[in-house]
């Protein structure tokens, strides 16, 4: 348990459906040229980008093993390969019910389950693959990568217990490396000593205090000249929800619309946490904050969040998406991209950042709260890139669980009404709905 | 008197899969695992198979030493329970022991219902449910010419195969008008008869039993419509019944255990799982029984890790009825409903019919998303159409492609939704 | 050669910037600034001036990304005024103290309310106490020659301050003269190297935190933020001597020496002296002239940098007369008086005797400030020179026209 084993990872848009791997496979497996007989499918829709892949993910906790009644599947608790012993399939087929992945099916001929078994630890198909479209990972690898580079924050900024801003600037900063200037307008990342105090800082890639106001054009100007003197330095801002959605609009807007090559990350805590939680524009209907308190007339905010990152869909970004740290493989994915897409312009991604200290909740829960408020749709997971046209879900949540599943988990909702939640679930849906018109079939 | 923080009563799928399901959260609180019959966990499931001689009994096992061994999971074998007194946290075993826990799963299955037919009690019948159920149906059947089998589901119809594969000759009497009803619509059952018939297997359907009754090694069944019929083997095969027998009184039952969908009973440390439950069904808002051994999977992981205090577990969906069927060769396959478009407007087909060859395909939709599936010998991903249903996903655009490619449309539009 | 050209004062800027080679400029239009914005864009445009061109959503922005710009190496230049300069307030208002050598036009322009687009130095005047150098032209000629010698004030290494050029809106934004444009390579020679950002920088290659909090109520804060403080005024401070220096470099290599301080005219036997600033000295300058033609012993002293307030040489002009009739286009509303005269005061303070002086405030909202107007803040000076009592409030000279 909890080790981390290899699977073949796929990276749809690197496939060119050139079929060798299945060609590959089928040679080693069955002797065969034919693709049909390999134990991995691509298959190619209409469009460019639609592919239908058949692969076993090697899954941490199979589903075909638990399922299969003969006892003849299992997963190797060294190598986490899960393999079929031919001689005890019975060939009842419930394995296949079992997996979503298509990773299993009966052989035609034989009437035993098979399916990939990594090739041992050496999979042929991968070793086939010239686009890269696959590759070998383990769950582990990743975080492996992550910690193989360099923190480029120092230990022991003064974030409080539980910070989701300093998982996320921490993990941002490294992937997107030390040729970077980094701009950390007012707020919680600059309060905590970002670029420092009294001579001292805590950032080791150059950094400095926009205004709250002016983030982006800063930055805008910052990469222009680098532009002009041939150099290529990454501009990265890392702001809150006030300097972004609030008093720096402005200058985000212009610099979106002027295709400024920046990497703008918000991160969204839903108020002025660091100035003791008042309200932003990006603080949901009914919450509590400093400046939208709870009494016998007023019951938090009254209006709803401004929907920010949907705003930037609109304002000719390269890419924008949204993120949560409880989804940090999907960050990394959507920072990689957010890094290619600022050498054409600006790439926004608005991370959803839960506040223990001023949302009131437990350090401790922090994660928890991510993955409901995206289990709930409070806070959907999306791309968007200029390049595609269109916007996709890259955790679409089909039964989402009901808004008051998250809401009650936070301090700052404790005291909704009925009504309130009611509001609040109408307005989820309804913004599921608009994006979901954007996601173009 | 034992101590153990988990207690897992049952050595099925479902108790096997809470195993796992605790361990996610709980690496180390112990873990203590009874079984009735003296046995390496198997599956029901199997015994078809190993009747008809294709698996071998010494072979069935599900799991070996080193799965309790790494997990460490004390499994007694041969220990079970006889009352689980609720309010004491206490289980008193057969062999005398006591054991206090923390916390109770119930996974302890189901047991055979047998129907209350004139004469049945005096006859040589047989059910099949245990390892030993299936091994004296072995026995008997080297020597026997003929059996009847009560009852066209699941069982009985894999015995049918099982059986005349072995060279009986086989009659199955169904009081329903079709074979294997809760899975299959008209046509596709009519399919599957005529398999079954075209290899000498004889069916009656529509037929209730008036009487039984048993002498020379042979047993005799009348029925209602004046048929007499007689074998060298009956076999009784009408369904199951949870088997709820140790529970006392204060945890809530109906036809089942009603658990909610984390598995949880009224009591509060005591969860059951798999087929001795009554749960939520998928579609509709009632309680159902659904003795399936996916289910079972699912709810012990989610009973596990519901135990082991794991916030992030999921909910269980819901019950679905789904099943894959072998019948000579032919490959069947059900998942979720599979009827009801002629009297419910809202749900429409799309089917495919050979008159050639024995290939059936049914989706039946409700608008855009699927409700169920029936495919016998089609091609397409069991797993993935299992999951559009589960997740009612929106197949408008796809439904054309879905119909007449459902391998490659499946697997399309599983594929765009992963990351 | 030297080109020759008929233009108007922003032109005359935007030849300015153009031989000053930035590396960018932000425009956004504000009259009386907007022609100056176009004649700059069209330049680029042109190839005239081969800068980044940041045609940005507002001026807060424009001074951000000079601001960006300036602390990655680029030399910058941009113009605004009034409302524009008032919303740039914020990045304008952190600018000197991040020592960034910024140039900026200043077409001045007065403030609202009432709502009014006319020349008057209320903008300028506004922000005058915040670090920004400012020098006020005079004329066409002196606009594009004062822009050019800006960059070079401004990123000398002793001053590394940023510098305002204000010329007035409508007087001189509009009015249009002969000018001539320096050549491109005599230009190079004068600028040199720039070098802007060797003392703060936002680069990989020498990394490096930008203004980290500093202060508080202990430690080393206090200490660090009085230095950084008083090496700000030191800046100001050396500007006197490079404006001086530049200046006269300027006048070396090019023929035209501008005043670069204070400018005294017909003042060695004056009696008395009005002081001006910006383009009312040439109206103020023919009234001079006509009292001189008299027997009136009148001069005149103009102010061409106005901050830092160069005070040694201030003293020198100032107490060479007996009263002065102070001549402001702005108004100081905590003092009653214009914001020369006021500071004309304090400047006072440092001499043993007492010179009686008059505020005067003309010129508002595009009003004209003609020779007749001079002739009466000569009269007004003159009388107090007699010993008649000067008035305790200011005389408003366009209030009856
Ligand atoms: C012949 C047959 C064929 C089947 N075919 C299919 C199929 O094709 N597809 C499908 O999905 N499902 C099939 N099933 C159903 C499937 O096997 C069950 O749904 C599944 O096994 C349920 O798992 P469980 O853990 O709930 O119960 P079980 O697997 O029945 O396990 C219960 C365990 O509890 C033990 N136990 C009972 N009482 C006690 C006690 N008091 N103390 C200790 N231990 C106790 C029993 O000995 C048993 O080992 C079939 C069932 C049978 C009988």
């Amino acid at each position: 348990m909890g080790k981390a084993y290899y699977t073949i990872a796929i990276q749809p848009e690197k496939c060119n459906g050139c079929n060798d791997c299945m060609v590959a496979c089928a040679q080693k497996k069955e002797g065969t040229t034919n693709p049909s007989d390999a134990r991995l499918s691509i298959e190619l829709g209409e469009e460019a980008l639609a592919k239908g892949f058949a692969l076993c993910r090697q899954c941490a906790m199979p589903q075909c093993v638990m399922v299969c009644p003969s006892g003849a599947l299992r997963k190797d608790e060294e190598t986490g390969i899960v393999s079929v012993d031919e001689t005890e399939c019975v060939g009842c087929r419930l394995c296949t019910l079992a997996c979503a992945y298509a990773g299993i099916a009966l052989h035609p001929k034989k009437q035993k389950a098979v399916k990939c078994d990594l090739c041992g630890g050496d999979p042929t198909c991968v070793k086939s693959c010239k686009t890269g479209a696959l590759s070998l990972v383990t769950a582990g690898d990743l975080y492996r990568r992550w910690g193989d580079l360099e923190d480029l924050f120092v230990p022991g900024m003064s974030f409080c217990l539980g910070c989701n801003s300093e998982l996320i600037v921490r993990h941002t900063l490294r992937r997107v490396g030390s040729n970077t200037v980094v701009a950390t307008p007012p707020g919680c990342v600059a309060g905590v000593g970002a670029v420092g105090v009294n001579g001292f800082t805590a950032t080791k890639v150059p950094v400095f205090h926009p205004l709250l106001t002016n983030t982006a054009s800063m930055l805008a100007g910052i990469k222009r000249y680098y532009n002009r003197i041939g150099r290529e330095v990454t501009m990265l801002a890392l702001a809150g929800d006030g300097g972004t959605a609030d008093v720096g609009f402005q200058s985000l807007s212009g610099a979106a619309e002027r295709g400024e090559q920046i990497i703008y990350i918000c991160l969204d805590n839903e108020g002025y946490m660091n100035t003791g939680a008042q309200r932003s524009s990006t603080t949901p209907f009914g919450a509590w904050t400093s400046t939208t308190p709870v009494g016998e007339a007023l019951k938090g905010k009254t209006r709803d969040a401004k929907p920010l990152p949907v705003i930037m869909v609109m304002h000719n970004c390269e890419y924008v998406a949204t993120a949560c740290s409880a989804f940090m493989e999907d960050y990394y994915q959507k920072l990689e991209k957010a890094i290619e897409a600022s050498k054409k312009g600006m790439a926004y991604i608005h991370v959803f950042s839960p506040c223990p200290t001023g949302w009131r909740f437990l350090p401790s829960k922090l994660i928890e709260v991510g993955r409901k408020a995206v289990a709930s749709n409070m806070v959907p997971l999306w791309e968007y890139s200029r390049e595609g046209e269109s916007l996709r879900f890259t955790q679409p949540v089909d039964n989402p669980i009901p808004v008051e599943d998250y809401l009650f988990l936070i301090g700052k909702y404790r005291h909704l009404s009925r009504e309130q939640i009611e509001h609040i679930q109408d307005m989820v849906n309804e913004r599921i709905r608009i994006l979901k018109a954007l996601v173009k079939e | 008197m034992i101590n153990t923080k988990y207690l897992l009563i049952g050595s099925g799928h479902a108790a096997l899969s809470a195993i796992d399901g605790i361990r996610m959260q709980d690496e180390n609180g112990p873990i203590l695992m009874t079984g009735a019959e003296g046995r390496s966990p198997y599956s029901p499931t199997i015994l078809p198979y190993v009747i008809a001689g294709r698996k071998d009994p010494s072979k069935t096992q599900l799991k070996d030493e080193a799965f309790f061994k790494t997990r460490k999971v004390i499994f007694m074998e041969k220990d079970p329970v006889k009352v689980l007194n609720s309010v004491m946290s206490r289980a008193y075993l057969e062999s005398g022991k006591e054991v206090s826990y923390e916390k109770v799963l119930v996974a302890t299955g189901a047991v055979p219902q047998v129907p209350s037919i004139p004469g049945l009690d005096d006859c040589p019948y047989e059910v099949l449910r245990t390892m030993e159920d299936a091994l004296k149906i072995r026995e008997k059947a080297k020597k026997a010419q003929s059996a009847i089998i009560v009852g066209a589901g699941l069982i009985g119809m894999h015995l049918a195969e099982a059986l005349s594969s072995l060279g009986l000759k086989v009659t199955v009497v169904e009081a329903l008008p079709h074979v294997l009803g809760t899975y299959f619509d008209e046509v596709s059952s009519q399919m599957i008869r005529q398999s079954f018939e075209e290899r000498g297997v004889k069916i009656l359907t529509g037929c209730l039993i008036s009487k039984a009754a048993s002498g020379d090694g042979v047993c005799a069944l009348s029925l209602q419509n004046g048929i007499d019929l007689s074998a060298n083997m009956l076999i009784i095969a009408t369904g199951v019944r949870p088997r709820t027998d140790i529970l006392d009184e204060y945890v809530k039952k109906d036809k089942g255990i009603l658990v909610d969908n984390f598995m949880k009973t009224n009591v509060p440390n005591i969860w059951a799982a798999g087929d001795v439950v009554q749960c939520k069904d998928f579609f509709e808002d009632r309680m159902v029984l659904n003795g399936i051994l996916p289910n079972a999977v699912q709810q012990g992981i989610i009973a596990g890790r519901s135990m082991a205090n794991d916030n992030n577990v999921k909910p269980f969906r819901g019950s679905i009825a789904m099943n894959t069927f072998s019948f000579f060769g032919n490959k069947a396959l059900s998942i979720g409903q599979v009827n009801g478009s002629d009297n419910n407007s809202d749900l429409k087909e799309d089917i495919i019919l050979s008159s050639s060859s024995v290939r059936y395909q049914k989706i039946l939709y409700k608008e855009d998303i699927i409700r169920g599936v029936i495919s016998i010998n089609t091609q397409l991903d069991p797993g993935v159409f299992l999951r559009l249903i589960i997740d009612q996903i929106s197949v408008h655009e796809q439904k054309n492609l879905l119909g007449a490619s459902s391998l490659k449309a499946g697997r399309l539009i599983m594929s765009a939704r992963w990351r | 050669m030297p080109m020759s050209i008929v233009c108007d004062g922003n032109e005359a800027a935007a030849w300015g910037v153009a031989r000053a080679k930035p590396d960018m400029v932000a425009v956004y239009p504000i009259t009386p600034q907007s022609s100056l914005a176009e004649y700059i864009s069209q330049f680029v445009a042109d190839g005239i001036i081969q800068a980044d061109l940041m045609d940005v959503e507002g001026e807060h922005t424009v001074l951000s990304v000079l601001q960006g710009a300036c602390l990655a190496g680029a030399r910058t230049f941009t113009a605004t005024c009034g409302q524009g300069l008032a919303f740039m307030f914020e990045p304008y208002f952190r600018t000197p103290p991040l020592r960034l050598p910024i140039v900026m036009s200043i077409v001045t322009r007065d403030g609202i309310t009432p709502q009014c687009v006319w020349g008057g130095q209320q903008d300028a005047m506004t922000v005058k106490e915040v670090g920004w150098i400012q020098m006020y032209c005079e004329d066409v000629q002196e606009v594009m020659d004062t822009v050019i010698m800006a960059f070079k004030i401004a990123e000398h290494p002793d001053v590394m301050l940023p510098v305002n050029v204000c010329h007035d809106g409508n007087y001189l934004s509009y009015g249009v003269s002969k000018a001539e444009v320096p050549d491109q390579e005599d230009v190079d020679a004068f600028l040199g190297r720039k070098n802007t950002n060797w003392h703060v920088a936002l680069d990989p290659e020498r990394p490096m935190a930008v203004d980290p909090l500093t202060g508080g109520a202990g430690g080393a804060g206090p200490s660090m933020f009085v230095r950084y403080r008083k090496g700000l005024c030191k800046g100001m401070q050396n500007a006197l001597r490079v404006i001086t220096d530049v200046h006269a470099d300027w006048a070396r290599r090019f023929g035209r020496p501008w005043a670069p301080l204070v400018e005294e005219y017909r003042l060695e036997d004056a009696e008395y002296a009005i002081v001006t600033i910006g383009s009312m000295t040439g109206a103020a300058k023919d009234a001079v002239d006509e009292a001189r033609g008299k027997g009136k012993r009148v001069g005149l002293i103009k102010f061409k940098t106005f901050r830092p307030f160069p005070l040694k040489a201030a003293l020198s002009s100032l107490s060479k007369v007996k009263a002065l009739g102070v001549v402001d286009r702005a108004v100081n509303f905590g003092w009653n008086c214009g914001p020369l005269y006021q500071e004309i005061l304090a400047a006072l303070y440092h001499l043993r005797e007492c010179i009686p002086a008059i505020s005067f405030i003309g010129g508002l909202a595009g009003s004209d400030l003609t020779v007749d107007k001079f002739n009466m803040v000569i009269e007004e000076t003159e009388a107090v020179y007699r010993g008649k009592p000067g008035p305790t409030e200011p005389i408003w000279l366009n209030e009856k026209d």
